[in-house]
């Protein structure tokens, strides 16, 4: 069944028609909302959360791209915990080295649960540069670049998924951009041979 | 170098980027960049930014996110409100329209034009009645005044109209006996000239006479003449008449000489004034049975959505 189908059918209420929606799109839906949140425990609830939301509210889908529709979920829901957080601070996490009391530069747990040979230290550190800079980006800026960027959406689809005019979706990319730039910048040393040298070419 | 673009030359350069600018744009920061080196140590800036952030791992997904019927959350049974007001706006929606439709339909119509001569039959009956009376006893009625009284112009019936010469009464006079058929132009009854013979004659009339010619008294420079021809227990009555306001046209000591305007009239031009422009009163019902539906309807929704 193609993606018109499962849409009509989840519409008349077949569960298992839109759960092959979400094995389609989950990791699209988990990957953006962890670029724009930077934690997983967040990034898993605003996901689930955003999938009940759009199968209540499929019969309000009309059509279009299916893709932006869902994305637009998820980022409501990345929005709503944005908004928890700065009504309710907390201190994050940070894992603490046992002998010297300092907290460790680079966890381990970040990058991914298995331990990494040579390559994936490499794409860890890359990951860590990445989510630090994302950090310091203000939260519409980091939402385009997460969507443009990292996961490879086209100025339109973003565009319908936060709602926002093409325009506005070109200047904020380009000024997220330039802060990524120059932030960036500050892991250049850090960061894995192959960009280096592709920053001298 | 770089830092010496402007905003609006990094947004080109990144639109340039994802090939977005229109032709015409691309032409020309092509030619740009082949003269202008900081343009292009700009591109290739933003260049790499981007190449690294598409390098960027994937997260793995720690589960799967597909939903359960558990997940799920239970619809709950809409209470009985909502059929309750459902069906109370359709009803009255319904009664609202065939209100409505039975006022607009032309046979309903006509009955409701036709109750209004019925009606003015009804006025008048009593009024017939008296003139009977009066044209079957055939005794001769006494004088009233009418205080503030206009002729009308002769042959528009009434109490008449012209001088006294041509056998009407004289200004502010007429006969006690305004009503009959032929006063109000009907016709058939005694003609002003029997009437004025028989005020013409002594003051032999009948009790009731009498009384009602006690307060039509044309002014008061006759008043004294007048009281002293009636007896004690009348004089007492005039004074009673006298203090309680006008009766019979004579309008109390506080009020001579204040313009007055006959309520009759009054009662004409707002008659007048209902029959020229039509009257909404019947879409009153209606109007209420339209908005206890939207209500209705509106409560019926609102509860819908709450428990959908």
């Amino acid at each position: 069944m193609d993606e018109q189908g499962l849409i009509m059918a989840a519409q008349q209420g077949d569960l298992n028609a839109f759960n092959h929606l979400v094995l389609e799109y989950q990791e699209l839906a988990f990957n953006v909302a962890y670029r724009i949140l930077l934690e997983d425990d967040s990034a898993q609830d605003a996901t689930q959360n955003a999938f009940l939301s759009a199968y209540r509210n499929l019969a309000n889908y009309r059509g279009g791209s299916f893709r932006a529709w869902l994305l637009r979920m998820v980022i409501n829901n990345c929005y709503d915990e944005l908004r928890r957080r700065k009504r309710r601070p907390t201190i994050p996490l940070e894992p603490v080295d046992d002998e010297s009391d300092e907290e460790i530069e680079s966890p381990q747990w970040l990058a991914d649960d298995n331990p990494s040979p040579e390559k994936e230290m490499e794409q860890a550190q890359l990951n860590q540069a990445i989510q630090h800079c994302l950090e310091g980006l203000p939260e519409e800026f980091r939402i385009v670049v997460a969507m443009v960027d990292i996961q490879g959406l086209d100025y339109l689809e973003v565009s319908r998924a936060i709602g926002k005019p093409l325009g506005t979706i070109k200047s904020r990319l380009a000024r997220a951009r330039l802060k990524l730039r120059d932030c960036l910048r500050g892991f250049w040393e850090l960061l894995p041979l192959e960009f280096r040298l592709e920053d001298k070419g | 170098m770089s830092a010496q673009l402007s905003a609006k030359e990094w947004q080109k350069i990144s639109e340039y980027l994802d090939g977005q600018l229109a032709q015409r744009e691309r032409e020309h920061l092509e030619q740009q960049l082949k003269v202008r080196p900081e343009l292009r140590a700009g591109l290739d800036d933003l260049r790499q930014t981007r190449a690294l952030l598409r390098r960027a791992p994937r997260r793995r997904l720690p589960h799967n996110f597909t939903l359960s019927p558990q997940m799920l959350p239970k619809r709950r049974p809409l209470p009985f409100l909502v059929p309750l007001f459902s069906a109370s706006s359709a009803l009255a929606t319904i009664l609202a329209v065939v209100l409505v439709v039975m006022h607009l339909l032309p046979g309903t119509a006509s009955q409701s034009t036709a109750a209004k001569p019925e009606t003015m039959t009804l006025a008048q009956a009593p009024q017939t009645e008296r003139a009977a009376e009066a044209g079957s006893t055939v005794t001769p009625t006494p004088m009233i005044i009418l205080w503030n009284y206009v002729p009308a112009p002769e042959g528009q019936g009434g109490y008449g109209g012209g001088d006294a010469a041509k056998g009407n009464f004289p200004s502010g006079v007429a006969p006690e006996a305004p009503l009959s058929d032929h006063q109000l132009g009907v016709g058939g009854q005694p003609s002003p000239t029997e009437e004025m013979k028989a005020l013409a004659e002594p003051q032999a009339a009948t009790p009731q006479a009498k009384i009602a010619s006690q307060p039509t008294q044309p002014a008061e420079s006759e008043k004294p003449g007048l009281e002293a021809g009636q007896p004690p227990a009348a004089e007492k009555e005039t004074a009673a008449l006298n203090a309680n306001g006008p009766i019979l046209g004579l309008p109390s000591v506080s009020e001579e000489g204040k313009m007055t305007v006959p309520t009759e009239a009054v009662n004409q031009q707002s008659a007048i004034r209902k029959t020229t422009f039509p009257s909404f009163t019947w879409l009153v019902w209606p109007m209420r049975l339209v908005v206890f539906a939207l209500l209705m309807g509106l409560a019926a929704i609102l509860l819908w959505r709450r428990n959908r």
